[in-house]
C-alpha cells in the first residue's frame, strides 16, 4: 500500500510542479468569468448560461487534463526510464499503475475542486444558498467522470504512444455521452447487429450517469440513488479498466 | 603488456607490506544465483529472434564483489534486467537472496543503479530519495532520515533541495548510487556505476564500494573498464555476445601462466648476478635497480643471494597477467580491446520458438 | 512463459487475477449501468438546447461544422419525439429545436417536413408548424415538397381547402413536382367551390398523364363540374381530340360515345 501511496504522491507532485496544469486551471477560471459576459444576450438566462457554462468548463477541464497530463503518464516513464527506477524495487507493477491512476485523479480532483469552490460561490452568490447542493453535487460527480477518464488514461497510455493515446481517450470520452443514443438506436436495429450495438453501449463509460447539468440549470438535487450509483460505477468502471491496464502491462519488456 | 598488479599503490596505511588476498569465507546460500538464464527478443514486425543472452550460469556468493565484464553488447545489462524483473526471461531461472528473480519479494533489500540513470526532473534529490525509501517499504520518517544520510554520503548535501533537472551527469550518478543504497540494501546492482564521474569522484565510488564490502554487503558490478573491475572485484564473469566466456576468481583466471616477480634494491654498485639467475631482467632507475625475474619461483632464492651479498632489498612484488590480458586472449580476432566481433544472428522462424523455451 | 519459473507462475498469477477483477468490476459496472437506464429518470434529450437562444447563435458556436450539428440535433429531436411520443405527448421543445436545426441546415427537408407536420398533428401546434413549413419553402423556393405538406396540412388540420387549393397549386407549378400534386390542387379547388380553377386543373391532369384510369377520372370530374353548361359540349368535343391511351376504360359517358366530334 506505501508504494501505491508513494506513486500516488509522485505522480501528483510531477503534474502540480507542471506549469501546464496552472495554464489549465487558469483557463478555465478565466472561462467562467467570461462565460458572465454572455448573460446580456441571454434573454434573462445570465444566471443559467453561467452555472451551465462553469460546469461544461469544469468537465471540460477534465478531459484537457487527461490529454495534457493522463496520456503520456506511463509512456513518458517508460521513454525515459524513469520506470526501471521504480520497478527495480519491490513494487509489483499492478501497485504501479494503480498508483499512477491514484495520482492523477487526485490531481484532477484538486483542479476540479479549486474551480468548483469558485463556481460554487459564484453560484450562491447569483442563486443564494439553493445553489449549494446542486452545484456541490454536479462537482462531485465530474470528479468521478474524472476517476473513469483518469483510468483510461493510464490504460491507454501503458499501451501506446501519448498522441494515440489522445486520441482513443478522447474518442471514448465523446462516445460516452452518447450510450443512450446507442441504446435507443440498438432497439431498432435487426437481430444481432442491435445485440452488438447495445453490448457496445454497455462498455463505453456512461458518462451521461455523471452528468448532472439539466438539473442543476433548474437547482434541482440529483436523488442520493444516483450519487450512490455513480460513484458504485466510477469506482467498478476504473477498477475494470486498471485491471485490463494490468493484463497489458503485466509481461511488458522494460528495456 | 603485462601491467604491474601493484597492491603497495592502492594501501595508504601500509607502504611496504606485501598484501595477499586472503580466501574468501563463502555462506552456503549464495547471494544470487543463476541457471542456464537466456533472453531472446523478438521483432515486432517482422518476427525475427535476436538472442542477447544465450544460457548463462553463475553464482555470486554474499559478502563479495562480483563483476560482470564484457564488451559493449555482451548482454551484461539484459542479464541485470532479468535478475530484477524489468525483463522476463526467455529460459532458465534464477534467485535473489534466496528468493525466485522476477518477483517484487526478490526485490526486496536490493538497490539498483541503472547506467546512465534518469530520474524526475522535477524532484529534488532528497525528495526523490524519500520517494526511494517509500518504494523500499520504508515510512516517511525513516526515509527521510536516511536521504539526508545518503546525500552527504554521496556528496550532494550542496545540491539536495535543487530540482534534479539542473544537475550535471555526475550529479545525477552520484543521486543514482544515493537511490540505490536506499533502504540498506544486503544486494546491490551497479551498472556502470562510475560513468560520467571525474576521478575524484570515482574515488569516492571505490572507497563507497570498498566500505559496503566490509559491511557484508553483496556487490554486482556491472562494467567494461577493466580497471574498475580489477581494483574492486573478487570473482567475475565475463560475457560475450550473450554467452559465458569466463567466471570465477580474479586470482584463478589471472593463474595458470607463469608468473614473474620484480626486486628493487638499493643501489650500492653494479649487481652482478650469477649464472644460475641467467634471464633476470637488471635496469638502474633512479638510485635503485630493478630486477625482474620471468619466474615468480625463483625470487626468494635471488632474495637471499642479494642479502647474502649485501645488497637491500626494497621490495619484492609479484606479477601477474592483468585482466586486460585476459580480456585480449578471449577476445581475440576483436578488432579493438573491448570490440567484439558480432555472432552469427540466430535467426529462426516461428516453428522453431519452442525449441528455445 | 515458463511455468517452473516461480516469477512466471506469478506473473500468471497477476494476470490471472487482474482478468478476475476486470470481469468481476466489469460487470458491476455494467450493471450498474442497466440499473441506472432502468430505473433513473433518463436525461432529457434536448436538455442542452433549452439555453440556446437560437439556431444563428450555435451556428456561429459551430465554426463550419454547422451541418453536422444539425445532424447530431436531429438525431436528438427524433429521441426526443419518440420519447413524448409515447409517453405524455406534449413536444414543449419540438419547435424551437427544429427551428435551431432548420437555421443550422436550411435545406434539411426531412426537418422541416417531419418537424411541422408533427407539430400540426401530435403536437397541436398548428401555428408553429406552418411557420416551419413556411420557413422551408423560403428557404427551398424551387421544390414542391414544402407547399405541398402546407396545403396537406391546412387541408386536414383546419379543412382550409381555399389555402390548400393554393399550396398544391404552387406545389404542382415547382420542377420535377409529381402528377398528384395536379390532382390534390384540383381536388381540393373542386371541393372549395372553385369550378373554373379546378376544371381547368383536371384538363391539365387529363392532358398530361398517361394512366388512362385517371385521365378517366380526370374527364369524369369535368363532367360533373360542367354538367348542365354550355361547356360541356365543348368537353366532348375536347375529350375526342386527346390522344388515345393503352388500357381498357370502364364506365365510359355514353353521351361522349353517341355524339360526333
Amino acid at each position: 500500500m506505501s508504494a501505491i501511496l508513494a506513486v500516488a504522491r509522485g505522480t501528483f507532485r510531477e503534474a502540480v510542479r507542471d506549469r501546464v496544469l496552472f495554464l489549465v486551471v487558469g483557463f478555465g477560471v478565466a472561462a467562467l468569468v467570461m462565460s458572465r459576459v454572455l448573460a446580456p444576450i441571454a434573454l434573462g438566462e445570465g444566471d443559467r448560461v453561467t452555472i451551465d457554462l462553469g460546469l461544461s468548463t469544469l468537465g471540460l477541464l477534465g478531459i484537457v487534463i487527461v490529454a495534457l497530463v493522463g496520456t503520456g503518464l506511463v509512456h513518458k516513464e517508460l521513454e525515459r526510464r524513469t520506470i526501471h527506477v521504480v520497478l527495480s524495487r519491490p513494487v509489483s507493477r499492478a501497485s504501479y499503475l494503480v498508483g499512477k491512476w491514484l495520482g492523477l485523479s487526485g490531481t484532477m480532483a484538486v483542479a476540479v475542486a479549486a474551480m468548483g469552490v469558485i463556481l460554487l460561490a459564484v453560484a450562491v452568490w447569483m442563486r443564494g444558498p439553493q445553489a449549494v447542493g446542486p452545484v456541490t453535487q454536479a462537482v462531485f460527480l465530474l470528479a468521478l467522470s474524472n476517476m473513469v477518464l483518469a483510468a483510461l488514461a493510464v490504460l491507454f497510455s501503458s499501451l501506446s504512444t501519448p498522441v494515440l493515446s489522445v486520441v482513443y481517450t478522447l474518442g471514448l470520452y465523446a462516445t460516452g455521452f452518447w450510450t443512450n443514443d446507442m441504446r435507443d438506436f440498438a432497439a431498432v436495429m435487426p437481430g444481432a447487429l442491435g445485440s452488438l450495438v447495445r453490448g457496445v453501449s454497455f462498455v463505453m463509460p456512461n458518462l451521461e450517469l455523471f452528468n448532472l447539468r439539466p438539473q442543476v440549470a433548474h437547482m434541482e438535487s440529483a436523488p442520493t440513488i444516483q450519487l450512490v450509483l455513480a460513484l458504485g460505477y466510477a469506482l467498478a468502471y476504473a477498477a475494470a479498466v486498471l485491471a485490463l491496464a494490468v493484463v497489458a502491462f503485466e509481461r511488458r519488456e522494460l528495456k | 603488456m603485462t601491467d604491474r598488479l601493484t597492491v603497495l599503490a592502492m594501501s595508504r596505511t601500509e607502504p611496504s607490506v606485501i598484501q595477499v588476498p586472503g580466501p574468501r569465507l563463502e555462506t552456503s546460500r549464495p547471494a544470487v544465483h543463476v541457471e542456464g538464464l537466456g533472453k531472446d527478443f523478438r521483432h515486432p514486425w517482422t518476427q525475427r529472434i535476436k538472442t542477447a543472452v544465450h544460457e548463462i550460469s553463475f553464482e555470486v556468493p554474499e559478502g563479495g564483489v562480483f563483476g560482470l565484464l564484457g564488451p559493449n553488447g555482451a548482454g551484461k545489462t539484459t542479464t541485470l534486467r532479468m535478475l530484477l524483473g524489468l525483463l522476463p526471461p526467455t529460459r532458465g531461472q534464477a534467485s535473489l537472496l534466496g528468493r525466485p528473480a522476477g518477483t517484487p519479494e526478490s526485490r526486496q533489500d536490493v538497490g539498483f543503479l541503472p547506467e546512465n540513470p534518469y530520474f524526475y526532473d522535477h524532484l529534488t534529490a532528497l525528495e526523490f530519495l524519500e520517494f526511494s525509501g517509500e518504494l523500499a517499504g520504508m515510512s516517511r520518517g525513516p526515509a527521510r532520515a536516511q536521504a539526508r544520510e545518503l546525500v552527504e554520503r554521496v556528496g550532494l548535501a550542496h545540491a539536495a533541495t535543487t530540482r534534479m533537472r539542473k544537475y550535471s551527469k555526475g550529479m545525477l550518478q552520484r543521486a543514482g548510487l544515493a537511490h540505490a543504497l536506499m533502504g540498506r540494501p544486503r544486494l546491490l546492482f551497479l551498472d556502470e556505476p562510475m560513468s560520467g564521474l571525474d576521478p575524484i569522484g570515482r574515488r569516492e565510488v571505490v572507497d563507497l564500494v570498498r566500505e559496503l564490502k566490509a559491511q557484508g554487503t553483496t556487490i554486482v558490478f556491472s562494467s567494461h573498464i577493466l580497471h574498475d573491475v580489477e581494483v574492486l572485484c573478487d570473482r567475475v564473469a565475463i560475457l560475450r555476445a550473450g554467452r559465458m566466456q569466463a567466471t570465477g576468481t580474479l586470482d584463478t583466471l589471472l593463474a595458470g601462466h607463469s608468473a614473474g616477480a620484480e626486486i628493487l634494491v638499493r643501489s650500492t654498485g653494479t649487481v652482478a648476478l650469477p649464472p644460475e639467475f641467467l634471464g633476470v631482467g637488471i635496469e638502474a632507475i633512479a638510485g635503485r635497480t630493478r630486477l625482474t625475474l620471468p619466474d615468480a619461483r625463483r625470487a626468494s632464492a635471488l632474495v637471499a643471494w642479494l642479502a647474502s651479498h649485501g645488497h637491500e632489498v626494497i621490495s619484492l612484488t609479484p606479477e601477474r597477467r592483468s585482466l586486460e590480458d585476459l580480456f585480449m586472449e578471449l577476445f581475440q580476432g576483436a578488432h579493438e580491446v573491448g570490440g567484439d566481433p558480432e555472432q552469427p544472428r540466430v535467426e529462426r522462424r516461428k516453428a522453431d520458438r519452442r525449441s528455445l523455451a | 512463459m515458463n511455468l517452473a519459473r516461480p516469477a512466471d507462475r506469478r506473473n500468471l498469477m497477476s494476470i490471472g487475477i487482474a482478468l478476475a477483477t476486470f470481469v468481476v468490476c466489469g460487470t458491476l459496472a455494467v450493471g450498474q449501468a442497466r440499473w441506472a437506464v432502468a430505473h433513473l429518470p433518463r436525461p432529457e434529450p434536448l436538455a442542452e438546447l433549452s439555453y440556446y437562444p437560437s439556431g444563428t447563435w450555435l451556428g456561429q458556436a459551430a465554426m463550419g461544422d454547422a451541418t453536422a450539428w444539425s445532424d447530431l440535433l436531429w438525431l436528438r429531436a427524433v429521441q426526443y419525439y419518440g420519447m413524448h411520443r409515447e409517453t405524455d405527448n406534449t413536444f414543449v421543445q419540438m419547435g424551437h429545436v427544429f427551428d435551431v436545426i432548420t437555421t443550422l441546415d436550411p435545406q434539411f427537408q426531412n426537418a422541416y417536413v417531419f418537424g411541422g407536420t408533427s407539430l400540426c398533428q401530435e403536437g397541436h401546434q398548428f401555428a408553429a408548424g406552418v411557420r416551419l413549413l413556411e420557413k422551408g419553402a423560403r428557404n427551398n423556393p424551387t421544390a414542391w415538397v414544402y407547399p405541398f405538406e402546407l396545403g396537406f396540412v391546412h387541408y386536414l388540420g383546419k379543412r382550409n381547402l381555399t389555402r390548400a387549393t393554393f399550396e398544391f397549386a404552387q406545389a404542382a407549378r415547382q420542377p420535377n413536382s409529381p402528377d398528384y400534386c395536379q390532382r390534390f390542387a384540383a381536388w381540393s379547388g373542386q371541393r372549395a367551390g372553385y369550378e373554373v380553377v379546378s376544371v381547368e386543373l383536371w384538363r391539365q391532369v387529363a392532358e398530361t398523364t398517361d394512366n388512362a384510369v385517371l385521365r378517366e377520372k380526370a374527364i369524369q370530374h369535368m363532367r360533373e363540374l360542367l354538367k348542365g353548361t354550355v361547356e360541356a359540349r365543348r368537353l366532348e368535343v375536347w375529350v375526342h381530340t386527346l390522344k388515345p391511351l393503352a388500357g381498357v376504360v370502364p364506365g365510359a359517358n355514353p353521351a361522349a360515345r353517341g355524339s360526333g366530334s
